[in-house]
């Protein structure tokens, strides 16, 4: 990835529903669609839509940047940070912040999620996790209970 | 009417997220748990099957003989074209020997990149299958295999290219013909090393730790009644850990790089009266081998009491002058240290170590 350019002081993202965010070039780093963007513009001011991201979780991936880009912050505090950021989520919060991230391209954050879900569907029934995905079988109950058959060591 | 696989796809509210990313919720879950997303729906069914992890430990299945089956059909129902990267498989059961020779030679073949093994076997003259220690794929490694009786042999050069982290568990080392083993000297990416309840066989008097990469170094506890030397040959060096039961004298090249050193020996438990004197001299010659490069050390309270008790008057004449310490931390219960004891070793450290600061902390409060 290209180093960022010296002159560029403020980046302004605009989520789906049209609202605005100006934040600091070491923000988006870990955007990396974002970044993609600024590499190729050679402008003072870097204006960028990102029409698959609502405002709301935007907003929420920047309290995450800022946190984990801030040097003053210690890793006990970042953590903590963490901890407390997945526990005000919804499990749709978290499946939306989920897809933005792959939008994005935001490697750590999708590591961070992506665990965060896995430690919400882990030791679940599989009718919870069909539920929390809001997945519909198309399997019949004959299929079903075929596969079940067929991976009968992960079912035991 | 729409088809029932159309509903599907449409209110599914994955549907927009590729197959990657839903593996990388399954990755960090047990494997066993992610084999069971099979059965959610058809795009489920062959998922797992992608997963380039595998993740098994005794909380997920206790039972040995299912614990080994698992691992067994799990290996033979995945995708064998994907590359395994990751293994992290722990059982504090007895578990067929054979299964883990089965597990390397398909993560050798499979790119391994990191592999954790926490595991016991009980069989007699189990030879470990040497593959995982030429694997050029191999970034992390850490073996606890625990034999009941002996020791799984390693190889006497490991020779992993890609090696970073390795941490090796009851393991016995294999030398050459002039009593001396060099098993690091040919991993050229190794940056961090922990050895713990490491043998050397009958005929080896001296274990080698050459490597011009590693940084960081921890030596554990020996249950072995003779310590072996160990001779550091480490010019990069910047960490190094010692904790245990700890009888090893050692040799140390000029290590410029070191930074940081803890100290947690033990010498006084009751099972072991007789390491107190031997644990004292080890830890003598490990203080004076460092004495000259340590920047930060940091004693527990274990270590202090080998200090005290070994020789009420003679520590002032046995210990080393530190040159270049800059920060001494003291660990202190006081329920095992006295306040006099303590004056009498910071007296000692505060005359020996010009420019150091000494921080106490008591742990007992």
């Amino acid at each position: 990835m290209a180093a960022e350019k010296s002159s560029i002081k403020i980046i302004t993202l605009i989520a789906a529903d049209g609202s605005v965010f100006e934040v600091e070039p070491n923000i988006v780093k870990e955007m990396k669609t974002v970044q993609s963007y600024i590499d190729e513009l050679d402008q003072n001011t870097v204006s960028i839509p990102l029409p698959n991201v609502f405002g709301n979780d935007l907003a929420m991936i920047i309290e995450y940047c800022k946190k984990h880009a801030s040097e003053e912050e210690t890793k006990e505090a970042k953590e903590e940070f963490d901890f407390e950021f997945v526990k005000r989520m919804k499990s749709d919060d978290k499946l939306r912040l989920l897809q933005a991230a792959s939008y994005l391209n935001m490697e750590s954050f999708l590591q961070f999620m992506a665990k965060a879900i896995a430690a919400e569907i882990e030791n679940q029934s599989v009718e919870f996790v069909r539920d929390y995905f809001q997945i519909e079988s198309d399997f019949t109950p004959e299929e079903e209970a075929e596969l079940r058959k067929e991976n009968e060591w992960a079912f035991k | 009417m729409k088809s029932k696989r159309d509903r599907t796809e449409e209110e599914d509210m994955l549907s927009d997220l590729h197959d990657s990313i839903l593996l990388r919720i399954m990755k960090f879950m047990n494997t066993k748990e992610a084999v069971q997303t099979c059965v959610l729906s058809s795009r489920w069914k062959n998922l797992w099957k992608g997963l380039t992890s595998f993740k098994l430990n005794y909380y997920t299945i206790t039972d040995y003989t299912h614990f080994s089956e698992f691992v067994f059909w799990v290996l033979s129902n995945r995708d064998n074209l994907t590359s395994l990267h990751d293994i992290d498989l722990r059982q504090q059961f007895c578990i067929q020997p054979e299964l883990v020779n089965q597990v390397l030679t398909y993560a050798v073949s499979h790119n391994v990149q990191k592999l954790k093994m926490e595991i016991d076997i009980i069989k007699c003259g189990y030879k470990i299958n040497p593959c995982i220690f030429s694997c050029k794929s191999l970034t992390h490694l850490k073996l606890s295999i625990l034999v009941a009786p002996g020791m799984i042999e390693l190889p006497t050069s490991i020779q992993c290219p890609a090696l970073k982290c390795l941490h090796l568990e009851n393991v016995t080392f294999i030398g050459n013909d002039n009593g001396i083993v060099d098993p690091f000297s040919n991993c050229h990416m190794l940056s961090t090393l922990v050895l713990e309840h490491c043998y050397l066989h009958c005929n080896v008097e001296c274990l080698c730790i050459s490597n011009s990469k590693l940084s960081s170094l921890t030596i554990g506890s020996t249950i072995q009644a003779v310590g072996y030397k160990i001779v550091l040959s480490t010019p990069n060096l910047n960490y190094i850990n010692l904790t245990g039961y700890f009888i090893h004298q050692v040799s140390i090249c000029y290590l410029s790089f070191l930074e940081q050193v803890n100290v947690d020996v033990k010498g006084s438990e009751p099972y072991f009266p007789t390491y107190l004197d031997m644990t004292y001299s080890t830890l003598i010659s490990w203080l004076q081998g460092l004495a000259n490069y340590v920047k930060i050390l940091t004693l527990s309270s274990s270590t202090l009491q080998v200090l005290l008790r070994r020789t009420s008057g003679s520590i002032n004449s046995r210990l080393p002058c530190f040159v270049r310490l800059k920060s001494l931390k003291l660990k202190v219960k006081p329920s095992n240290i006295s306040d006099e004891e303590l004056r009498r070793l910071m007296n000692f450290f505060l005359e020996n170590s010009p420019q150091a600061e000494v921080f106490i902390d008591c742990l007992d409060i």
